[in-house]
């Protein structure tokens, strides 16, 4: 029988401390996913994804079940992923008139029937956004969060995360046509 | 898969093609077990009480030093008299007993403000602890 996360939480912070590895056999992987994208290598993104469990560990006495543990674990991961990111990366910004200028669903345009061309050119650009922008992108188009939890992990507004996801498609869109010029 | 609601029509191409991308290479190793990991945790843990314990020594020490520096300064400041009176009552103490008294004296006074400093540091950590 599988157990549900809360009874394992109930058992780790009982002591048995080793039922914590379930946790990490069923998170580590969707855990990894997100962090690997975020992340410069997968090798820091492995390095990470192992702080998030420890971090998690040592702080699960504070975990109050108002969310899922899933969610509290993408948050950790989320806040971890970002910090040890901003650091190491120049971020390539756009001016508010660049992305008023451009509409809404002009990425969406731009893809559609994509190439193999089109979608390297998208990873590319996917790359060059700055990490929490990249997160949000990874957690709503990728992985199919919805936007209630994405603003729950990341600790944005439900409007917040939308303007964020509206600007980020704008911004993909921006690095693109750039990307495709040189 | 979860069905995602909140997707504005706008957006299915851009889905799609995000979706296309291939997963980034390699994949967490298999290794990756919480056993592998409290080791690293249980040695990070050793290693930070070792720190810590370092920390407080030196920090004992130089509120001692510290201290008995500003005592001592302090009588000497406020009251010359005081500090001659007691040189002379260590001395007299020295000569009427023959023992070594005034390093006793100073090693009882020493041992004093170490446990005093001690504990105050013992409370502040613990008090910024919880």
């Amino acid at each position: 029988m599988e157990h549900t996360d809360s009874h394992i939480i109930a058992q780790v912070l009982a002591g048995h401390t080793h039922h914590f590895d379930t946790l990490v056999e069923r998170y580590s992987r969707q855990i990894f996913a997100l962090v690997v994208r975020i992340a410069d290598s997968p090798e820091d993104a492995e390095e990470i994804t192992h702080d998030v469990f420890i971090k998690a560990f040592k702080h699960l006495v504070r975990f109050n079940g108002t969310s899922s543990f899933a969610t509290w674990l993408y948050r950790i991961a989320y806040n971890t992923a970002i910090s040890a990111t901003r650091r190491h990366r120049p971020e390539i910004r756009f001016s508010d008139e660049q992305l008023a200028a451009i509409s809404d669903t002009k990425i969406d345009d731009a893809l559609d029937d994509p190439t193999e061309q089109r979608i390297a050119l998208l990873h590319q650009a996917l790359d060059m956004l700055p990490p929490d922008d990249k997160a949000l992108v990874t957690l709503y188009y990728m992985e199919d969060h919805p936007i209630s939890e994405i603003a729950s992990i990341t600790g944005l507004t439900v409007s917040n995360v939308k303007i964020r996801l509206m600007r980020t498609r704008k911004k993909l869109y921006l690095l693109m046509t750039r990307l495709d010029e040189t | 898969m979860k069905h995602n609601t909140d997707t504005p029509r706008h957006d299915c191409n851009l889905r799609n093609a995000l979706k296309a991308i291939p997963e980034p290479e390699p994949r967490l190793p298999s290794n990756f077990t919480w056993r592998t990991m409290q080791s690293v945790y249980t040695v990070d843990l050793q290693q930070k009480r070792r720190r810590r314990l370092a920390i407080r020594i030196a920090g004992i020490a130089a509120c001692s030093v510290a201290a008995i520096g500003a005592i001592g300064l302090g009588i000497w400041l406020a009251a010359p008299s005081v500090t001659a009176s007691m040189g002379d009552l260590v001395a007299d103490i020295h000569s009427a007993t023959g023992s070594t008294s005034p390093v006793l004296w100073a090693t009882a006074t020493s041992a004093l403000i170490l446990i005093g400093a001690e504990r105050l540091l013992h409370y502040t950590y613990s008090h910024r602890k919880h």
